[in-house]
């Protein structure tokens, strides 16, 4: 029975070792969309060249939502490259479209100017309810939607050109 | 014995009326909260998506402006506050409450707080410990002999059961701290805002029964008013096209012409309301209107003292009653100094 | 240049502390004196080579050098001198340099005025801290070094965090705080000495007790210094969210707290040992968990530094320190055992008890809530939240409940309590709590909560000055003084007990300040064009204009504020402000605060037009909040006044102040 006391000092150390250790390799950013096997938010608003789109648009063909603010310094330019290059490989296959997060018209703009215009539309989500509604935590975040309108996957954070390709591959987009 | 039951007396007293004010306190009824209140404590449960452990209610940010936003409309349109949070859960997982689900977190620190309390109670109440001669010897402070075991472990589970009940009381109704939240928006743009919302909505409704009975000009009538009370000029271009349409209705009605020179005068289209006025002039020679609208055109429009002069004169003849009256007389003498300006 | 002496400097103190710990065991274990002073020296040596590691970074700072990445990552050159100096705290690695530079300097304190006494102990002791120096030095040697150079040299630095320059109490927040974690090292180390050494008595309490009030001051004194500064400064017109790094500070607040109340029981028998060990062993493991939970960017905060390696050392350490301290107890649990006998039931010891279990199940449900997250994420992959109303609904019996305490446990004596006792110091104390709570009721207090916390501060308050009229009394009867002077001599006498009493007083004003302020704020939105007017409760802001200038002090820093015009009890012209930082995306709300005895007015602009000028301001009326850090300076004066020297005292460094308690 005394040597049972010995007994406290693992019951103690382990759970909160194991607690604290698990914890160590999470993004605390990282949070799993409930979206996912869902269909896209409905949506109908105009892009920064005046004309519409809407969510019933982009049926028919895999999209990828990029959520973006020209304020995301670094994150956002570091991943428009990789947005660049995805567009160009994959015009015909995928749809790219931009949402701007909390930004206004004109510096998303000069963003693309200094940065480069894809050609993909951008729309401004000035309300900030598009955000709501993809359950945005903060930009960047991507979302890759299906041919059916299923959103399949979520990328919270900046694209790398692995981390595209594997998504990319979910909706069935890729070489 | 008789002096220690008033002292017991005395102590169960003010155990009963401590008892009694936690009760009459928790079954107070509490203000009726209004819709700013009640969106404020569901905001407040929601935890804004991008900024750090803040709830929607307290951040200044977008995001947390557009969930107040929703959370607002969602209850005007009839939601309770469970369906609120629950659409909120569905597009970002349970991590959006700032109050985690399940019975888990509120069992675990309840049970580990009920193990320590079990067990220093087990400690001080152990039935071998009341034959202690420590227990009811004389306190070293007051010299005086302690409570007798029973007496004490009466009183110590008498007062931690009046403290659990009262604190137990608090920690089970909703909110131990509730926010009073009295939104004041800057008053006349609340009601202008308002005010226009409403008057869109008047707007939606009579084109709608319109579309069904495109010839009735009550309605049409209506519709030219809402229009007329917009702030724009482009609501006053449509009342002035429903308006032409109410005179080609019938055109011997001159009570559409008054607002639609109305409305051009507004909108400086003087050359409408000239030819509007003038259409008015058919149908209603004697009207004061006429002569009234051609002064108003002739000063404001053309600054033409002389034909202002006239048309206004005659107005004062025909109608010197007319509540216009004074606006008219203050005009005509602005015309009147402006001609005798003129060399 | 500057680099290499700083991390030099790092390096040789990670090798003396080596030196020290070591030369430190074998004098313990042979009795050598020789080694004893050695190793002591060695303690010294290490406190200074971090004062020159800390001096070449300030240097660094107030000369912008941008070759050293912390410098260019953390300054700017147009950051201000006070700023600068600050930044050695501002960001992780510097404020890992500062930590081990309090460290040592404690254990050189503690050293240096006993290193002619206490023979058994104090080598233990400071191999026990020179061991956790050795850690922070190991740090800052390999993941987090503070000196690392960057090529080629910016010509201009990022500056410091744009929320960490907004306000001088981030001068004061950290140094306070930091004061008090690594001050609370130091009874930890004295009971490892005593745990290995067998003796554990007096001498040992007397020792932690004394070692362990002066880092709790420090500790209580940031944690309040914290909640103003975040008042002040973040705009949302609250101070405590519940943020994982607020519970870091709070957790081993709470232990401490627990500790230094058990320990009077302790100092009087041989009863709460146990706890005494385990409460200074938690302690001082809370404050590393704490500095874990900051730096490793487990949990997200407001707090949070950027994730690092530095995680997986801080983690090592918690454990390491967790480890020690079990093992020693569970040995040595045999001589911690008490007399067996329990206290009478209604005593001043039992309610000691009572304190300790709440003040600990107090600290278990805030570590479980900051930790459940995790450990939710880890047991079912799912991501969860555990925020500021989960923190208010679990705190608040304990809150009340230790207020409860605060009046009755002073006014119970010691050994067991008789009617009489009862009956004379409780009745009136028990009808002035109904009756303030009451006069709270019909004064407008809305909710259970505040005016249960009145009417128990009532109670509580009563009690107190009960038991200061009492004494009072007596000896004024007995000395033929005035009341006044009788109760200053009493108070002189028993410093210990009055000042103790005053920080009760303390904990009472700032916690009816805070049920007050809690339930009684009212907050309004208005959107107002220039010439607009918006009113709430009395008052009435008129939006002047709106002003876009850069700061006068840090033409970097581009300032648009609100020119608002405030009338009502208190008048005044605001200016509330939203800053661009050029190193922050977000612009960073300057809030204004009008202070009055009453109640304080509060306004934050949250947005605006540049165009129209029109303005989003938020307005708070927040009841008695300066109160909360009126009950916060009480406490640490009740605190100070109990560990203040007497009569007996000669003029000396603060080693004496600390020990003649």
């Amino acid at each position: 029975m005394r040597a049972a006391r010995w007994l406290l000092i693992p019951l103690l150390v382990i759970p909160l070792g194991w607690v604290l250790f698990m914890g160590l390799g999470r993004d605390p950013a990282e949070i799993p969309s409930p979206l996912i096997g869902k269909p896209m938010p409905a949506f109908q608003l105009t892009t920064l060249d005046g004309d519409s789109l809407s969510s019933t648009d982009l049926a028919g063909r895999p999209a990828v939502i990029n959520f973006w603010a020209s304020w995301c310094i670094p994150a956002c330019v570091d991943e428009h490259p990789v947005l660049m290059d995805a567009a160009a490989r994959f015009a015909q296959e995928v749809q790219l479209v931009g949402i701007l997060y909390d930004d206004t018209p004109q510096d998303a703009l000069d963003f693309l100017v200094r940065y480069g215009d894809g050609g993909w539309p951008h729309i401004d989500d000035a309300s900030g309810e598009l955000a709501l509604a993809f359950g945005v935590l903060g930009p960047p975040e991507t979302f890759f939607v299906d041919a059916d309108g299923i959103v399949r996957a979520k990328h919270y954070g900046p694209l790398t050109d692995e981390s595209m390709a594997r998504n990319l591959a979910l909706i069935g987009v890729g070489p | 014995m008789r002096r220690l039951s008033r002292s017991t007396w005395a102590v169960l007293a003010v155990l009963a009326a401590t008892a009694l004010l936690g009760v009459v306190i928790a079954l107070w009824p509490s203000p009726p909260s209004t819709a700013e209140e009640r969106a404020r404590a569901i905001a407040a449960e929601l935890r804004c998506p991008d900024c750090a452990g803040l709830s929607a209610a307290d951040s200044p940010t977008q995001a947390a402006a557009e969930i107040r936003r929703q959370v607002g409309e969602m209850l005007a349109a009839g939601l309770s506050s469970d369906q609120i949070q629950a659409s909120f859960v569905a597009r970002y997982g349970d991590w959006i409450l700032l109050t985690p689900p399940g019975p888990a977190p509120w069992l675990i620190p309840l049970a580990a707080t009920g193990f320590g309390a079990a067990t220093l109670a087990w400690w001080l109440l152990r039935p071998g410990a009341s034959v202690d001669a420590p227990r009811a010897a004389a306190s070293p402070a007051t010299g005086e002999p302690g409570l007798p075991p029973p007496m004490a472990r009466r009183l110590a589970v008498g007062v931690a059961m009046a403290l659990a009940a009262l604190i137990g009381i608090g920690f089970l109704l909703p909110e131990p701290f509730s926010l009073a939240a009295e939104t004041v928006v800057n008053q006349p743009l609340a009601e202008a805002q308002a005010a226009e919302t409403a008057r869109q909505a008047e707007i939606e409704r009579l084109l709608a029964l319109i579309a069904a009975e495109p010839t009735d000009r009550a309605l049409l009538s209506d519709l030219a008013d809402a229009y007329l009370a917009g702030p724009a000029v482009e609501d006053l271009q449509r009342a002035a096209s429903v308006l032409l349409l109410l005179i080609g209705l019938d055109p011997d009605d001159p009570d559409p012409y008054a607002r639609l020179i109305s409305a051009y005068i507004r909108a400086s289209d003087w050359t409408d309301a000239a030819a509007a006025t003038d259409g008015l002039a058919e149908v209603a020679p004697d009207s004061p209107d006429v002569p009234f609208f051609r002064g108003l055109i002739a000063w404001r429009g053309y600054g033409d003292a002389t034909t202002a002069l006239d048309a206004f004169d005659a107005f004062l003849e025909i109608a010197p009653d007319d509540p216009r009256v004074p606006m008219i007389r203050a005009l005509r003498q602005q015309a009147a100094a402006s001609v005798d300006e003129v060399p | 240049m500057l680099a290499t002496i700083g991390h030099a400097a790092v390096v040789i103190g990670l090798a003396v502390s080596l030196f020290a710990a070591a030369a430190s065991i074998l004098a313990a274990r042979s009795g050598d004196i020789g080694l004893a002073r050695a190793g002591r020296r060695a303690v010294y040596v290490a406190c200074g080579l971090s004062a020159i590691a800390c001096g070449v970074m300030v240097t660094a700072l107030l000369g912008h050098d941008f070759s050293i990445l912390y410098v260019a990552r953390n300054n700017a050159t147009t950051t201000p001198p006070f700023y600068s100096f600050i930044s050695l705290w501002a960001a992780l690695e510097g404020s890992i340099l500062f930590w081990t530079l309090l460290l040592t300097g404690w254990s050189s304190l503690l050293l240096y005025r006993y290193r002619s006494a206490h023979p058994a102990l104090m080598p233990w002791a400071a191999a026990g801290l020179a061991v956790v120096a050795a850690f922070f030095f190991a740090v800052m040697t390999w993941p987090g070094d503070p000196f690392v150079s960057v090529t080629p040299v910016a010509a201009e630095g990022n500056g410091p965090n744009a929320l960490l320059q907004n306000h001088p109490f981030m001068g004061l927040h950290p140094p306070l705080l930091y004061l008090g974690y690594t001050g609370l090292a130091i009874p930890f180390a004295l009971t490892v000495a005593a745990l290995v050494t067998r003796r554990l008595d007096g001498e040992w309490l007397t020792l932690v007790r004394r070692w362990t009030l002066v880092p709790w001051i420090f500790l209580t004194a940031g944690i309040v210094a914290g909640a103003w500064w975040s008042y002040e400064v973040l705009g949302w017109g609250g101070y405590w969210a519940w943020d994982p790094v607020e519970n870091a500070a709070l957790l081993p607040w709470l232990t401490a707290t627990a500790f230094i109340h058990s320990a009077m029981v302790a100092e009087r028998g041989r009863s709460l040992r146990t706890w005494t060990v385990i409460l200074v062993t938690t302690t001082f493991v809370l404050t590393l968990l704490g500095t874990f939970l900051t730096r490793s960017g487990v949990i997200e905060s407001v707090h949070s530094f950027t994730q690092s390696a530095i995680g997986a050392w801080f983690l090592a350490g918690v454990l390491g320190a967790l480890v020690v301290g079990a093992v020693l107890a569970v040995w040595r649990l045999p001589d911690l055992a008490g007399t067996g006998s329990p206290p009478a039931l209604v005593s001043r010891e039992s309610a000691f008890l009572l304190n300790n279990l709440l003040f600990t199940g107090l600290a278990f449900a805030v570590l479980f809530g900051t930790l459940y997250p995790l450990l939710a994420e880890a047991l079912s992959g799912e991501r969860l939240s555990v925020g500021a109303p989960w923190f208010n609904r679990v705190s608040a019996p304990f809150f009340a409940a230790l207020l409860f305490l605060a009046g009755v446990g002073p006014a119970l004596p010691w050994g067991a309590a008789s009617w009489r006792t009862l009956r004379d110091r409780f009745v009136v104390p028990a009808l002035v709590g109904v009756l303030v709570a009451v006069v709270g009721a019909l004064v407008g207090l809305q909710g259970l909560a505040p005016m249960l916390t009145v009417g128990l501060a009532g109670f509580s308050g009563t009690l107190l000055l009960g038991e200061v009229v009492r004494a009072a009394r007596g000896r004024g009867r007995s000395s033929g003084q005035g009341w006044m002077r009788a109760a200053w001599g009493v108070a002189t006498r028993n410093r210990r007990r009055y000042g103790g009493y005053l920080a009760h007083v303390g904990v009472l004003v700032a916690a009816v300040a805070v049920a007050v302020s809690a339930s009684g704020s009212v907050q309004a939105t208005a959107v107002l064009i220039p010439g607009q007017s918006a009113s709430l409760a009395g008052y009435t802001v008129t939006h002047r204009q709106l002003v876009r200038e850069p700061l006068a002090a840090d033409p970097r820093v581009f300032e648009t504020r609100a020119q608002v015009d405030v009338e009502g009890p208190q008048r005044g012209t605001l200016q509330p402000a939203l800053r661009a930082y050029p190193n922050s995306v977000a612009a960073i709300a300057t809030p204004t605060v009008m202070t009055s005895v009453g109640e304080d007015f509060y306004l934050t602009l949250m947005a605006y037009d540049p165009d129209t000028g029109a303005v989003t301001l938020r307005l708070f009326i927040n009841p008695l909040v300066a109160w909360i850090w009126v009950g916060g300076a009480v406490v640490v004066l009740g605190a100070a006044f109990a560990i203040w020297p007497g009569r007996r005292v000669t003029a000396g460094a603060a080693a004496e102040a600390v020990t003649r308690a």
